[in-house]
């Protein structure tokens, strides 16, 4: 299923802060993984998730590193900080409190697992 | 090189176009042919040829210039707007206390000139600094302390004495204290060590200031230095044991302290120094002699009005102030516009000093990457400590120094040295977000997963 490209638009740093929350990461491990975990209904482009991720450095969320990882060459690897995570805990209370709402209105079946 | 890559380097050049700020273009380059590549080889595993996944990965990247526009959106040099403008402020009011009270003063007809001919060498300066790419000093910290050091020792045989002092070096201190910020730098990772030859990189410096002989110098010198070495092993520069670090920089700092204070006090008390210390713990015992000046700033401090000219009594009380403070231009200017103009203008420029200072300590505090952090501190304490010891030394709290008012008092090498400080201090906060090395306090969460890479790759 294709979803309206507005709806996925600000929730995006969520999704990233999510991912980065389960473990560092790099760009095109993020795009690959966000993918796989929502089986293909999310497809971030590079040119979304760079200036997000540099933006999101920049804010103190995230900080990046290099390392070698497959033996290949060094990648930037990104993590969340501690002011990430909380922001992501507030986004996420947020989106919560939102989508019940949504569903609530809708008369959606979902409500109850939502919580 | 494949053929093929034309095609990523095309891409990644469409970006680079749009990124105006040039000196993150090589990051982001490498951020991006890395992914490109991750996803070439993606698409090499599903069975497609290298030209076609080359070709495949680049499209999936978008549009080079919409990439490009955002990346341009969120790498914009940082400009710090309000340290520029109360600099401007400053300088403005400088050149104005200047062109106001030379008009005024039998003595200082030429002050204002003087300060429009030093005043754009001093922008010129500050220009320079900011768009200097301030890692090279890092990279050559140590050629850069020499070379001062030299400057420095040059300056001894062909500037002359000024009351029986060389005055160059307290210029050069202002400048050795961010190239000991480079020092340090320079001797990271180095544990004990490094402290020793810090602390002897230190004492270079220090020795200059003696030979001057300096107090003013000294004492910036001394306080800055020790501020950066306790900041950087509090930080965790010179590795884990912080308290011995610590003790190996107080002790003797201390020891040394107490047998110079106890020399100048008891056996060399009729030295200069030594007099200035006694003078300043018995402000009353000779008003006439060392003691004097101290006691004549108090008295214009306290006799101060909120606004307008104090009016002193005594036998002094028809002498004009710039008569009694000969210095009123350089080394009293501060408490020269208190008994002038009253204690609120004089009171509104420690203000703005102070709002400076804050403005200049909060920049330092966004600082990611430990060698901009420590370039940036010690520019920033360099222009502290001249602005505090200036105000004490100018409300009578402690003894008359000779010392320069940032962007204030008069002087070319002081004002374009101070300029140059705080161009080079905006321009390590321009490149925030480009240099990498991080601070070591940041690396610790990480530093096992890096020495397990480095174990395997030995």
């Amino acid at each position: 299923m294709k979803i309206d490209k507005s709806l996925m638009s600000g929730s995006t740093t969520m999704l990233i802060l999510k991912l980065l929350d389960s473990g560092d990461m790099y760009g095109y491990q993020m795009i690959e993984e966000l993918e796989l975990r929502s089986e293909n209904v999310f497809t971030l482009k590079a040119g979304t998730l760079y200036p997000l991720l540099h933006t999101l450095e920049h804010q103190d969320m995230i900080e990046s590193y290099e390392q070698v990882s497959d033996g290949v060459r060094p990648r930037k690897y990104y993590r969340i900080t501690k002011l990430g995570k909380e922001f992501f805990q507030e986004k996420k209370t947020e989106w919560v409190t939102y989508t019940s709402i949504v569903n609530r209105v809708l008369g959606g079946l979902n409500y109850a697992f939502i919580q | 090189m494949h053929s093929s890559s034309k095609h990523v380097q095309d891409f990644l050049q469409e970006v680079c176009k749009e990124i105006r700020f040039k000196s993150i273009h090589e990051h982001i380059i490498k951020e991006l042919s890395g992914h490109i590549e991750d996803q070439k080889n993606d698409y090499i595993d599903q069975g497609f040829d290298e030209e076609t996944a080359n070709l495949k990965a680049v499209e999936q990247m978008g549009d080079p210039a919409i990439v490009g526009k955002q990346l341009d959106k969120t790498h914009r040099p940082r400009m710090e707007v309000s340290i520029l403008s109360i600099c401007a402020i400053l300088v403005v009011l400088g050149g104005g206390i200047q062109f106001f009270l030379s008009g005024v003063n039998t003595n200082g007809i030429d002050n204002f000139s003087h300060f429009l001919q030093y005043a754009p060498i001093g922008i010129v300066a500050f220009v320079l600094m900011y768009f200097f790419d301030y890692t090279w000093l890092g990279r050559y910290s140590k050629f850069t302390y020499f070379v001062l050091l030299a400057i420095t020792a040059v300056g001894f045989l062909i500037s002359t004495e000024f009351n029986g002092r060389y005055t160059h070096v307290y210029y050069s201190t202002l400048l050795f204290i961010p190239a000991f910020a480079g020092i340090i730098y320079g001797f990271r990772n180095k544990g004990y060590l490094g402290i020793i030859f810090s602390s002897l990189f230190y004492a270079g410096a220090a020795f200059m200031c003696m030979k001057a002989p300096s107090y003013s110098s000294f004492a910036l010198l001394t306080i800055s230095c020790l501020i950066i070495l306790t900041v950087a092993i509090v930080k965790g520069f010179f590795g884990r044991n912080r308290k011995l670090s610590l003790a190996l920089v107080y002790v003797p700092t201390l020891l040394l302290t107490s047998v110079v204070a106890i020399f100048n006090t008891v056996i060399l008390s009729h030295y200069r120094i030594g007099e200035r210390i006694t003078a300043f713990f018995n402000q009353g015992h000779d008003p006439l002699g060392s003691g004097y000046q101290i006691m004549l700033i108090r008295k214009l401090f306290f006799a101060a009005k909120p606004i307008g000219t104090v009016s002193l009594d005594g036998n002094v009380g028809n002498i004009s102030i710039d008569r009694i403070l000969p210095n009123w231009s350089t080394d009293s200017s501060l408490i020269y516009l208190i008994a002038r103009l009253g204690y609120i203008p004089g009171m509104a420029l420690v203000a703005i000093m102070i709002i400076l200072i804050i403005r200049m300590f909060v920049s330092v505090l966004k600082q990611k990457n430990a060698y901009g952090f420590l370039v940036t501190f010690s520019a920033c304490l360099a222009i502290t400590g001249e602005i505090v010891l200036y105000v004490l030394s100018n409300t009578g709290i402690i003894a008359p120094m000779s010392l320069v008012l940032p962007f204030i008092s008069l002087g070319a090498f002081g004002f374009i040295i101070n300029m140059a400080l705080l161009g080079l201090l905006l321009s390590v906060y321009r490149r925030t977000d480009l240099v990498k090395d991080r601070l070591p306090s940041q690396v610790k969460h990480y530093n096992h997963l890096s020495d397990k890479k480095s174990n395997q790759a030995e």
